[in-house]
């Protein structure tokens, strides 16, 4: 009885054969051995964060720190880290919020007016495929020239040229797909440009600046050998904060770490968030060079 | 409220498309007036410029006589709803409803009554809070009406209103917007592909092709008196049949033709109508007015087209079935009341009675005869449905 | 009427295709592209132009002499030069086997996620990591793993019995560290396009196939292959033009060095401009970088695919990665 009323219950295929279990069971096994490839290094990076002085340089290596610290926080924080965190802030939000103001009409009139818009886009994003070192000769010498070397507004300058196009043509693809009907909806409602724009244009393309203000924001906070060459002593940049720590200096791993963990994680957590978005961005953006 | 005079409308995206081609319309004051075409007709591009999205390369546009089609949508004082995408998909129904009324700078005491009475008018008080993505598509298309309609408008706009909806759905929205277009008498124009929206909701219509006028009349005219092959196939619930005869000669009591090879007889009367010097015709008849014989059958004893050949196919719609037959390279559709069932490749013949038969020019497609059968059952179907 | 019409067919000089006019005019749109192409000009223009003329002459920062004329001077002293050759070698090092064997894996993980039903989307969350990571920090975490005294890889190596390298500050091993950190920051860049043109294939083709008997290689090859090859092009043209950019990982791993051993073109450039203030010649080079990434990157779209990648590409990825992701 028990027995004829369960049976039913099964769809048919849900038994599993034992290849595939085993096949399942390979696959995942797999996955998991590469994602601690992936994640090794990062990781023993965070756990030297917390590793006191005397134990950063102990061999062999200790797994976990025996005597576990904050101090390496504070410590990365005056010895750069803080000036740098400051510094990336001041360079990326600055470059990001003018890549959104130059690029964001730009990208309009590229989904809706502009007609030659292809050849354009790929114009614009060609520019993006220079290696950093060809136009960074160029822009030194001009800066020399101009007495932006050194400065937060030359250092902007030289990111927001850097992320523009990206910009530009990720926010040409996102209004691409706003249906026009809404901004016809508008002016027939009788709404002036500026209440199109405010009222039904930005909201709408609301996700699309937050992709491009994120990838650009993380382009800029990442980015090294525009920092490395057009600034001296004024302005130090994350990456260059640690570059010269590490390079000038003895390491001192667990700093190191600790500014490290400090610079990458909320860029991290934020990335894992939006993910969908982002790997979507990333396949667009790759679509135009 | 105004009436609408499109003058020599002309319509170019760039040197080589011409999109609307020489239009003229006076459409009266409270008048529901239906543009009809198939896709790349030109009837959308004509709507965008009456509410002021493009504006006309040639021609002239007015409301109650005076020119408009240089003024912006907001001084023409027009609203449109739209296909889909109709409300702001971030904005609340009631903020959706009020925009306009914002956008004009209206009291907030004002916005809230208009708002109100629009959403009684509508019955979507309940959805008002609610956002696009939280409605039906026909909750969607009340509220983006009642937008439409929160601003007195003087010209009421509708561009495929209805067309994505289901079908249940859309032949009740069918008899809301006619009976809401009649209480308001504000005047509309309704922009579809589907005659039957067409011949159900409107007034008056146009019918266009190739972004040219073909014919503008009540439906009943369009149905009885269409002025070419384009409009007779395109307007109706079945498209009409258009078929060639060739090798036309005079018998005395009738004319002997063939239909794609096959022996045909048409009647007598025919005969002033027909290009002999070419010596083919091309003949209309509606689905309705083609009736299926077996070989034992008897023709009714009244002048008709006759010719033989085979089913193709018969479809069941319940009070009636449509034969499709096959007369050698050419189909003929059939809707007839009889109940007996036939067969695939079943031989049978093919009659239409004399008062059933359009003729068209073979070359210009011209109507040069009209079925002197008026708006037949078929039509008188397709309105009870409405009511 | 006769005015609008003529005011229609300037604008129409824009493009032939149907477009609507919204009432905004032919000058506002340049009003809102103005400024990005602008700025771009600017900045793309005036230091181009700075680095052309460096590249002519002897432009040397450091050394008070008068800049004359030299003509291809520097590009001839370049290519006579061990340096130069040693260094095309690296950056080939990067582009002709660090990016073959990430679009290989790549593939292969991409082929393995999309097999995998429950917890696809936490693997390639986690995997996507390293890309995510500033190439500095990249450096340093590496350097700090593969240190040979107190890092934990050669620590767990010497554990097994093996003598493991000083990876990095070893002669043999420091290209092919390089060449291995490169791999594992950016194949995952690989995988997620590679994953998207996977997602982006209707289930309904596989069922097909599995109709049709089809055995899983065949399916590969004579389906998800043809289908997948847009997306492979794209994710290499993508990393070749990226591989000429390696330069953050070598800086902070190994300088250049041992001796100049791991210095690729970008960072010989670098060190050319910035290290001896030789502008001329660094110019001359940047700019050969830039002549060989052009032919580069042409070679590899007639070779993968149809004539224009990059435009054809486009409509691919871009539309199907919604569907994708």
């Amino acid at each position: 009885m028990s027995a004829a009323t369960r049976a039913p219950r099964l769809p048919p295929r849900a038994k599993l054969r034992t290849e595939e279990l085993v096949g399942s069971a390979v696959r995942h096994a797999i996955l998991i051995v590469l994602v601690i490839l992936c994640l090794a290094p990062i990781v023993w990076l965070l756990i030297t964060a917390f590793k006191p002085y005397g134990e950063l340089f102990s061999s062999p290596p200790t797994l976990f720190p025996i005597h576990p610290t904050l101090v390496n926080f504070a410590g990365g924080w005056s010895v750069g880290g803080g000036r740098g965190i400051r510094d990336s802030l001041i360079v990326a939000t600055s470059s990001t919020v003018l890549c959104l103001i130059l690029g964001f009409p730009a990208a309009y009139a590229l989904a809706r007016r502009f007609s030659a818009h292809g050849q354009l886009s790929f114009t614009i994003l060609s520019l993006r495929m220079l290696p950093p070192i060809v136009p960074v000769i160029g822009f030194y010498l001009m800066f020399q020239k101009l007495h932006l070397y050194d400065t937060y507004i030359g250092l902007i300058i030289a990111y927001t040229f850097m992320n523009l196009p990206l910009v530009i043509w990720l926010l040409a693809e996102f209004i691409r797909q706003i249906p026009r009907s809404y901004e016809d909806a508008a002016r027939i409602d009788g709404a002036p440009w500026f209440w199109m724009f405010r009222d039904i244009l930005l909201p709408l393309s609301a996700p699309g600046i937050m992709t491009a203000a994120i990838l650009s924001m993380m382009f800029a906070w990442n980015e090294f050998l525009f920092s490395l060459v057009l600034t001296g002593d004024n302005v130090i940049t994350l990456p260059k904060a640690l570059a010269d720590f590490f390079l000038f200096q003895e390491p001192n791993w667990g700093q190191l770490g600790a500014i490290g963990i400090v610079a990458m994680g909320p860029l991290l957590v934020l990335s894992y968030l939006m993910q969908r978005y982002l790997i979507r961005s990333f396949t667009a953006e790759l679509g135009g060079r | 409220m105004a009436s609408v005079t499109l003058d020599h409308l002309n319509k170019w995206f760039g040197p080589s498309v011409h999109a609307v081609q020489d239009v003229n319309i006076h459409i009266e004051d409270g008048e529901f007036f239906g543009l009809l075409g198939p896709s790349g007709s030109g009837k959308t591009s004509v709507l965008r410029m009456l509410v002021g999205l493009e504006r006309p390369t040639e021609g002239s546009i007015l409301f109650d006589g005076v020119p408009v089609h240089n003024k912006t949508p907001q001084e023409r004082n027009v609203a449109m709803v739209f296909e889909q995408n109709a409300l702001y998909p971030h904005m609340t129904a009631r903020q959706n409803i009020s925009y306009p009324l914002r956008v004009r700078r209206a009291s907030s005491e004002t916005i809230a009554r208009k708002v109100a009475e629009v959403a009684t008018l509508l019955n979507i008080g309940a959805l008002l809070d609610r956002r696009a993505s939280q409605m039906s598509g026909g909750q969607q298309q009340r509220v983006a009406i009642a937008r439409a309609l929160v601003r007195d408008p003087n010209l009421l706009c509708l561009d495929e209103p209805i067309a994505h909806l289901d079908t249940l759905l859309r032949a009740r929205l069918r008899g809301e917007l006619k009976r809401l277009q009649r209480a308001l008498g504000t005047t509309s124009v309704i922009v579809t592909h589907d005659p039957i929206e067409a011949m159900t909701m409107t007034d008056r219509l146009a019918v266009m092709r190739d972004g040219r006028l073909q014919q503008v009349g009540s439906a009943d005219e369009i149905h009885n008196r269409p002025v070419n092959a384009f409009v007779a196939q395109f307007f109706g619930l079945h498209s009409m049949n258009v078929f060639t005869v060739d090798s036309c000669v005079d018998q005395g009591d009738h004319i002997a033709g063939r239909v794609g090879g096959q022996p045909a007889r048409l009647p007598r009367t025919l005969e002033r109508f027909l290009n002999i010097g070419r010596r083919t015709a091309s003949i209309g008849a509606r689905p309705s007015g083609v009736m299926v014989l077996r070989a034992a059958d008897t023709a009714p004893a009244v002048e008709g087209f006759t010719a033989t050949g085979q089913v193709y196919v018969t479809e069941q719609l319940g009070d009636a079935q449509l034969v499709t037959v096959q007369i050698a390279d050419q189909s003929i559709q059939t809707l007839t009341p009889d109940p007996r069932a036939f067969e695939i490749d079943e031989p049978v013949r093919v009659f239409i009675p004399d008062d059933a038969l359009f003729l068209f020019d073979d070359k210009t497609q011209q109507t040069r005869r009209f079925a002197s059968r008026t708006a037949g059952d078929e039509l008188a179907a397709i309105r009870s449905e409405v009511a | 009427m006769a005015d609008l019409t003529i005011g229609y067919g300037k604008s129409s000089r824009w493009g032939r295709k149907p477009r609507r006019d919204d009432g905004v005019t032919e000058r506002g749109t340049l009003l809102l592209l103005g400024p990005a192409l602008l700025f771009l000009a600017v900045f793309a223009i005036w230091p181009f132009c700075y680095l052309i003329y460096a590249s002519f002459t002897s432009y040397q920062m450091a050394i008070p002499v008068p800049i004359h004329w030299v003509g291809l001077g520097n590009f001839q002293v370049l290519v006579k030069t061990t340096r130069f050759w040693h260094s095309l070698g690296v950056t080939a090092a990067f582009a002709l086997v660090s990016v073959p064997l990430q679009l290989l894996i790549g593939l292969c993980i991409a082929l393995l996620l999309n097999a995998v039903t429950r917890g696809r989307e936490v693997y390639a969350s986690l995997l996507l990591t390293p890309m995510m990571l500033a190439p500095i920090v990249v450096g340093f975490a590496w350097e700090l793993f593969l240190n040979p005294i107190y890092g934990p890889l050669n620590a767990l190596l010497k554990g097994i019995g093996l003598s493991p390298p000083a990876w990095a500050q070893s002669p043999v091993w420091a290209l092919p560290t390089l060449v291995a950190v490169d791999i594992w920051q950016w194949t995952p860049l690989v995988m997620v396009i590679l994953l998207a043109g996977l997602r982006s294939i209707p289930p309904r083709v596989y069922e097909a196939a599995k109709v049709d008997g089809s055995s899983a290689v065949q399916t590969f090859f004579n389906i998800v292959a043809p289908m997948l090859l847009p997306y492979f092009a794209v994710a290499f043209v993508l990393r070749f033009i990226d591989s000429f950019k390696v330069f953050d990982i070598i800086y902070i791993l190994t300088r250049g060095g041992p001796g100049t051993i791991t210095q690729n073109l970008a960072y010989y450039t670098y060190d050319l401009g910035f290290g001896r203030f030789q502008f001329g010649r660094s110019g001359a080079l940047s700019i050969i970088q830039l002549l060989l990434l052009t032919i580069g990157t042409m070679l590899i779209i007639k070779l993968v695919a149809k004539r224009n990648v990059p435009t054809a590409a486009v409509a691919g990825p871009a539309a199907n990665a919604k569907e994708g992701a």
